[in-house]
């Protein structure tokens, strides 16, 4: 199925999501995307992105309580679904089953 | 980042766009999280954060974050539309009788409009040619006499145009003088031609093209001529007229330059233009050519490049004024500036260059037509509620499935348009032929009526605005209503909310018409009492002749010597015309002038007309080179300045264009001017050299055939000019022109709106009468008569019409009798009987639309209409 094929940046998103647990927000994601790739993220990409996903049911959304910081508004958590984690599974065993096949010599001098 | 900072806001214009454009669901987070990194930006600066928060905004801009379309219709609305026109195309097919009424009102009504709508176009149009057209300024003159009667003029005079001169700071200026033209003679060719005369910076104000000839010095030397490219054709063919002479009556002329022919949409024309040098040459010795008060014939024209120029010139304007007033006083002659666009449109002036239509006018031309159109919508509104009834079903249904008021709305107002389109077409075709009468009717007014696409695209604009005017009522109506009420039962239905307005409307309708057709009798009653009042002299068999230059001695011999002639005099003006002679009189005392008509007659002129003398003697016959001595006056004369009796006034001196004369005789007075105006000081000379008419006094038993004799005899002294004759009566139709017209339009107007409020009315009985069908029918089985019966049914529509005469006949006493038969000095007034011969035929017409219907409702079989229960 298509859905179940996902990219590497939506991989990345879907982690980082998982690895907040519940406390997961577009901002908070890309901060942490930025800390962990070193590279510049922006807030509407990650914000497609997450649309993106939610739309093929990778992941859920809330919204939380309304605080007085971000002008009042609400902040949207995110969970990744029982289909998003399948997915992921299924993106790290496609990963280590082609790690497992490479000889280790490749990577010797790397080590 | 959390910090808690009121202080600083995001631009608010860019949060309201983000809040128009993004979806609901996705708004909230979104908005937080740009206002959480407006927050942390905020510590580079406040500017930089706000550049960055739009650009976010402007960013999000994207498919997913779009709003959907609320309304699931509005993305369909061609659809829908389409829905709109099949279903109105099929109501209006199933109600043939309601479409016809209405298109047909609608369309008598609009053709009235479209010639309207062509004239306002048109005339917006004039002088539109002009190169500076915004620049160029008229100067324009009033003249408050020691009465202080105000003359406002469209002419000025050379006294004017030369302290023009010294003021500085504007463009051009161009000086023109009205009645330049005369027998131009090629020394081959003859043919009468007219123009101006106009001076040398004329082609540097206006944009009249040249196609031969220089124009910055075609004008300047005295003794050029301009000819236009239609008259030099006529008078030399295919030659070449540059640098020939022509001769205009005596004067010698150089052509200089051949112009194009003025554009129709011009305020004023010419077949030909003289230097005005040459005028002002030949007018060396006449002491008013510069006089400040010879502001008669003279017209100033300037270019005004900027509004501080427009003001330096004013102010110099009203400098000059006021220097010289202190001279001519107890005159006061004040200049001002009027622009070239309100020249054709503008407020009334008089001595205008050419024909002009003014704003009044046009306004009070416009508002009729819209009146008659109103009272065509008024049908289609009337009409439209009054079937409603069978149109709720449909109304409901469509509300069960989905439709929003709105829906409804549109629909109904889209099959008003759809007939107010079809109207427009019907009233095309009454167009033309309207436009060819209303042409004949304007007869050199300037309107050409022109049909382009403007004006079609107005027409159309115009038909969608009827029809949607005409529909606001009825969509408003049938779109209120709920679907589940009129689902249930019609009957629940609170059709007859809509009774009152139908009712108003209904009276609105009547009141017009028959305002409109009791004046029409009332200024037909004028028309007839002016043209048959008692002038105080005669004009029986009096055919007046103009002399056309001609010697009046020959001319004049030439017809005596006809049997059917029994007499010929002569004169300048023809008394109770619109030509009139106007000086300043003078008695003992030397500070009071007063306004004086003069005519110029002979001998033969008073007892040809029946004047009667009441003192003193008639003009004896003289050689046309003796020293002129006596005047003839009327009555008003004396008692203004105070002279006394008839018979004292004999021998008394009266000062005229700087001449004593002496009173050898008096006159009753007789209405010289039009009813309009009240009878002023007149006096008859006697000089040859101004006789313009001949008035032949023929007795015959056919007219015809002695006017054609007296064109034989014409013919043999002038083969230039044709014979132009009128009989005195016809002359007298022709000065109440303005007022024939006036008749014929009102009329015409009153005509349309009884018509259609006619057919209203039709169309209201046949829904009353369908509706009320088992009603009559039972009344009918239970014994009712006919006659009954058409007194039930047409009982409240009576008193309508009987509250419609109650309101029109007074409004019309008030305006009619008040507003305009107050403007006339002499009329008849208004009479009880005049106002109920007008209401006998708005009821006769009323009663014959609602009594054919009831009539047939009434003969019907009971038992037709009462099985199918």
């Amino acid at each position: 199925m298509k859905g179940t094929n996902i990219g590497e940046f939506e991989e990345l998103v879907l982690l980082t999501i998982a690895s907040q647990i519940d406390q997961a927000y577009s901002v908070l994601i890309c901060d942490e995307l930025e800390r962990v790739t070193g590279r510049k993220v922006k807030l509407g990409v990650v914000h497609a992105v997450l649309n993106r996903l939610e739309e093929k049911n990778l992941l859920v959304s809330r919204l939380g309580e309304a605080t007085k910081a971000r002008g009042g508004r609400r902040k949207r958590f995110f969970e990744v679904s029982d289909t998003g984690k399948a997915a992921l599974i299924k993106a790290k065993e496609q990963r280590d089953q082609l790690w497992s096949t490479i000889p280790g010599i490749v990577f010797d001098g790397l080590k | 980042m959390n910090q808690d900072n009121q202080s600083n806001h995001p631009p608010k214009w860019a949060n309201k766009l983000l809040e128009w454009y993004c979806r609901e669901d996705l708004l909230e987070d979104l908005q937080g999280d740009l206002y959480e990194y407006y927050d942390r930006n905020i510590s580079r600066g406040r500017r930089l954060a706000n550049l960055i928060f739009v650009l976010d905004v402007l960013k999000f801009f994207r498919s997913y974050t779009f709003k959907k379309l609320k309304n699931k219709y509005k993305m369909n609305g061609f659809m829908l539309f389409n829905n709109y026109l099949k279903t109105s195309i099929r109501s209006l097919s199933r109600n043939k009788l309601f479409s016809f009424i209405n298109v047909i009102g609608l369309a008598i009504s609009m053709s009235v409009g479209l010639v309207v709508i062509t004239m306002i176009v048109e005339s917006r149009s004039f002088d539109d040619f002009h190169v500076k057209g915004d620049q160029i300024y008229r100067v324009v003159n009033t003249r408050i006499d020691a009465k202080g009667e105000e003359m406002k003029m469209a002419t000025s005079s050379h006294f004017l145009s030369q302290k023009l001169d010294d003021v500085e700071g504007y463009g051009y200026k161009t000086t023109m003088h009205r009645g330049f033209g005369g027998d131009a003679d090629t020394g081959g060719k003859k043919l009468v031609i007219n123009g101006h005369w106009a001076s040398k910076d004329f082609f540097n104000v206006f944009t009249f093209p040249l196609l031969k000839g220089d124009p910055k010095t075609a004008l300047s030397e005295p003794n050029s001529i301009i000819l236009t490219e239609t008259t030099a054709t006529k008078l030399y063919g295919a030659e070449d007229p540059m640098g020939k002479i022509l001769t205009v009556d005596d004067t010698e002329y150089l052509i200089r330059g051949i112009a194009e022919d003025p554009p129709k949409n011009s305020h004023f024309t010419f077949q030909a233009l003289a230097s005005l040098k040459t005028l002002a040459i030949q007018s060396r010795d006449n002491p008013d050519w510069m006089k400040s008060t010879n502001i008669w014939r003279t017209y100033i024209y300037l270019t005004v490049p900027n509004s501080s120029a427009h003001q330096h010139l004013s102010e110099s304007l009203n400098q000059i004024c006021k220097t010289e007033n202190q001279l001519i006083d107890p005159l006061t002659i004040t200049a001002r500036l009027q622009p070239l666009s309100e020249i054709f449109n503008g407020s009334p002036l008089s001595n205008q260059i050419g024909p002009t239509v003014p704003t009044m006018a046009a306004v009070i031309f416009a508002i009729l037509p819209l009146i008659i159109l109103l009272t065509a919508c008024f049908n289609y509104t009337n009409l439209s509620i009054a079937r409603s009834l069978r149109r709720t079903t449909e109304v409901g249904i469509r509300r069960v499935i989905g439709a929003t008021r709105g829906n409804i709305f549109t629909q109904f107002v889209v099959e008003s348009v759809i007939i107010a389109l079809l109207a427009l077409v019907v009233a095309m075709v009454l167009y033309l032929p309207l436009r060819e009468q209303f042409l004949i009717m304007l007869d050199g007014d300037g309107l050409t009526l022109p049909l382009n696409w403007t004006v079609i695209l107005f027409f159309v604009v115009f038909a969608i605005f009827a029809g949607v005017i005409a529909s606001l009522i009825p969509a408003a109506t049938l779109s209120k209503f709920q679907a589940v009420t009129v689902l249930r039962s019609t009957s629940n239905v609170k059709l007859f909310a809509g009774m009152t307005l139908r009712k108003v409307l209904l009276i609105a309708q009547f009141s017009i018409s028959t305002i409109l057709i009791l004046t029409t009798i009332i200024l037909n009653k004028q028309y007839y009492h002016a043209t048959s009042y008692d002038l105080g002299f005669s004009t029986d068999q009096i055919l007046n002749v103009e002399l056309q230059n001609n010697n009046h001695r020959l001319v004049g011999s030439m017809f005596e010597s006809l049997p059917e002639v029994k007499s010929v005099s002569r004169c300048r003006n023809i008394v109770h015309s619109t030509r009139i002679n106007l000086t300043d009189g003078k008695y003992k005392d030397p500070m009071d002038s007063a306004r004086v008509h003069l005519n110029f007659v002979d001998e033969n002129y008073l007892p040809n007309h029946k004047f009667k003398l009441l003192s003193g003697e008639n003009f004896k016959n003289r050689p046309d080179s003796a020293q002129e001595q006596y005047i003839i006056v009327n009555e008003t004369l004396l008692k203004r300045f105070e002279i006394g009796d008839p018979s004292d006034a004999l021998g008394e001196k009266i000062e005229l264009d700087d001449q004593w004369l002496s009173i050898i005789g008096v006159v009753k007075d007789f209405n010289h001017s039009t009813l309009d105006a009240a009878i002023e000081p007149y006096a008859f000379r006697y000089n040859a050299a101004e006789f313009d008419y001949l008035n032949v006094l023929v007795q015959s038993n056919d007219y015809l055939a002695t006017i054609d004799k007296l064109e034989a005899e014409w013919r043999k002294i002038d083969e230039l000019h044709p014979f132009s004759a009128t009989f005195y009566d016809d002359h007298i139709e022709q000065t109440y022109m303005m007022f024939s017209m006036l008749i014929k339009v009102v009329g015409f107007l009153a005509l349309l709106a009884i018509s259609i409020a006619a057919m209203g009315l039709f169309g209201m009985s046949v829904y009353a009468v369908e509706t009320k069908i088992k009603e009559i029918s039972i009344r009918k089985v239970m014994g009712a008569t006919a006659f009954k019966l058409v007194y039930i049914l047409s009982k409240g529509y009576v008193w309508l019409l009987i509250i419609a005469s109650l309101i029109a006949a007074p409004l019309t006493y008030f305006v009619v009798n008040e507003a305009i038969l107050s403007e006339f000095e002499y009329f008849t007034p208004m009479s009880i009987w005049d106002v109920l011969g007008g209401l006998v035929v708005v009821f006769s017409i009323g009663l014959v639309m609602i009594g054919f219907q009831t009539y047939q409702a009434a003969q019907t079989n009971p038992a037709e209409t009462l099985r199918n229960e």
